[in-house]
């Protein structure tokens, strides 16, 4: 595939929030685990427990978390339907 | 479920029935019986059936059923009606229980009380041996026991359950407990094992690997073909003597497949000779496989040699596409940059220093893939000097490790386990395949892990959103490690991994064997 000019800038904005989307995906899964590890090991402090949580739902309300799974959708459809960025 | 014993129960335990069919005058239920008359509590019945049936032992629990027939569905049937455990057991005449087995079994039952079918670990008794062999077995694995009966002898059904599937079907002669196997299963609420030997077989009966009469092999076709058709299909390749079975998922249309490889363009020496392996690797993919809707997508790093690039472009063609990384190194940030540029519904992770060798590998990943609820599929990789590299993760006693490192390229695993499609814990991301859908809900490769663990991490996170994963050696490569790149482990690596899934690194669940062969994952 040829790349054009400007494609570059458009194609790393849309890899950064594609990167950022998964990253938040997977802090919220790695706490989910950690959380998971503090029942198993021994049984957690409620303040132990209320942290981790407080964690992940400050991870899925965050503008980042919102914002980028609202604008990826249509980038995954497009990107899907109509080819990728590459040379 | 893996379950294993825990805490006393204070609830009665269940009622259990144990079938004894006898079905040549010879046979001899003594062991069978005493063992029962030898428990430590008192939940149990033993029905013996058959033209020639006593009891050795006289014991109010025991009775004896004279039936004229040597037809084992017909025996069962007879016997039935005189059942009154609320679950039941078909046993081999001469088998014997541990004396706390129904004390432990009808415990476990009254407390979990959805369970339909219950299964444990077996012995086999070995000649001039006083302990017998251990036959450990997987939970419940519906892709195993679609080419092999691993469930064996000591399986419980819930007695409802047998009268709803008809129990045993005298059409399938000689496969009627396999075929009960496979059609139950797939009516139970709930299965589970029970990871403790509680039956021992005798000398005479078929161990995982037995051998099956031709009669016997028709009967077990007919139940497989029956097993895949009300399962999404799939397709009976062969039937073996030795109870490993050839059998095999279909796929489904012809969807695009996104083959994504990291490279560095590094040069190493397979058997000999200089080489590019991210060539060598795209060369063997492109001369090997059948499957033909795929693209390449190379993740090259911008330091690369001109001449390979050239190359790959002149091999590759229009399958492929080349996309630079001209960030710090990351493995999982640049496999992350190539699912991105992936427009395929499923992502095949693939190393450069791999070369195929089957070639319907794609296909045989693909299939297992796409079953409802798949996670990642990997596959049979070998050294260089045809040794096994990898059969599929172990995660056990707090560590992660390879399955099958160093043994010869023809074995077959314990109890077969090299030769079939599985299911399993976790597998390398040097040769694996998952939907994109998948990936993008565990959130890819975490950076997190950016050199090391990264594929534990994602197998894990992928199994805690519900996904099951797969191994199949219908998917065999070679995988010259190491050869590109020489894994340093950074400490802070170790604790992210351990910090997340130390509680999951010991999981026997689908690999009860333990460690076969020693190596650790970095």
């Amino acid at each position: 595939m040829n790349q054009h000019p400007g494609d570059a800038d458009d194609r790393d904005l849309k890899f950064e929030q594609y990167q950022r989307e998964l990253a938040l995906v997977d802090q919220i899964l790695g706490l989910r685990a950690a959380l998971a590890q503090e029942s198993v090991r021994n049984s957690p402090t409620r303040q132990r427990v209320e942290q981790l949580e407080y964690e992940i739902n400050a991870l899925r309300t965050s503008s980042t978390w919102r914002v980028g799974r609202l604008l990826l959708l249509p980038v995954r459809v497009v990107r899907r339907l109509t080819g990728r960025f590459s040379s | 479920m893996h379950v294993s014993l825990g805490a006393p129960s204070s609830i009665p335990p269940l009622a259990l029935s144990i079938i004894a069919p006898v079905v040549s005058p010879g046979q001899s239920v003594a062991l069978l019986a005493e063992s029962l008359v030898a428990q430590v509590t008192d939940n149990w019945q033993l029905v013996i059936v058959g033209e020639s049936a006593t009891s050795p032992v006289s014991d109010p629990r025991i009775s004896v059923i004279e039936h004229d027939s040597i037809d084992l569905a017909e025996l069962v049937s007879a016997a039935l009606p005189r059942v009154n455990g609320e679950f039941v057991m078909i046993a081999p005449h001469d088998g014997s229980f541990p004396d706390n087995a129904m004390s432990i079994l009808g415990s476990y039952l009254a407390e979990e009380s959805d369970v339909d079918i219950v299964y444990s670990d077996e012995g086999i008794k070995r000649a001039g041996r006083r302990t017998p062999r251990l036959i450990p077995k997987p939970a419940y694995s519906p892709e195993r026991l679609r080419s092999q009966f691993y469930i064996g002898d000591c399986v419980f059904y819930r007695r409802t359950l047998l009268g709803s599937v008809g129990a045993l079907r005298p059409s399938v002669p000689g496969a009627e407990l396999y075929d009960l196997a496979l059609r139950a299963t797939l009516a139970a609420a709930r299965i589970e094992h029970y990871a403790e030997a509680l039956f021992i077989r005798g000398e005479a009966a078929g161990a995982p690997g037995e051998i099956l009469g031709d009669v016997a092999v028709n009967s077990t076709r007919l139940a497989l073909e029956e097993r895949l058709a009300a399962t999404g299909g799939g397709f009976v390749d062969e039937v073996r003597e030795s109870g490993l079975h050839r059998t095999r998922r279909p796929v489904i249309g012809e969807p695009l497949v996104s083959i994504v490889i990291p490279t560095r363009g590094s040069y190493g020496e397979v058997r000999g000779v200089r080489t590019c392996m991210v060539l060598e690797a795209v060369e063997s993919v492109l001369s090997t496989s059948t499957y033909s809707n795929y693209e390449l997508v190379v993740v090259m790093d911008d330091v690369v040699d001109p001449d390979v690039v050239i190359q790959l472009r002149e091999l590759a063609g229009k399958k492929l596409t080349l996309v630079w990384w001209t960030r710090p190194f990351s493995f999982s940030a640049k496999v992350n940059f190539g699912a991105f540029h992936s427009r395929g519904e499923f992502l095949l992770f693939l190393n450069d220093d791999t070369e195929v060798i089957s070639p319907g590998w794609i296909e045989a990943m693909l299939a297992l893939a796409q079953l409802p609820g798949a996670g990642m599929v990997g596959a049979m990789l070998y050294f260089e000097d045809d040794t096994i590299q990898h059969a599929g993760h172990i995660y056990e006693a707090g560590d992660a490790g390879h399955i099958g490192t160093n043994l010869p390229r023809n074995s077959d695993g314990p109890f077969g386990s090299f030769r079939i499609d599985r299911e399993i814990a976790g597998v390398t991301a040097a040769c694996s395949m998952l939907s994109t859908t998948v990936f993008e809900e565990a959130g890819g490769f975490s950076l997190l892990l950016p050199g090391n663990f990264n594929d534990v991490d994602l197998c894990m996170k992928i199994a805690e959103l519900g996904h099951q994963s797969y191994w199949t050696p219908g998917a065999e490569l070679y995988h010259y490690e190491s050869k590109t790149r020489h894994p340093r482990v950074a400490r802070y690596e170790v604790e992210t991994a351990w910090g997340r899934w130390e509680w999951k690194l010991d999981d026997r669940s689908f690999w009860p064997y333990g460690v076969w062969a020693d190596n650790h994952i970095g």
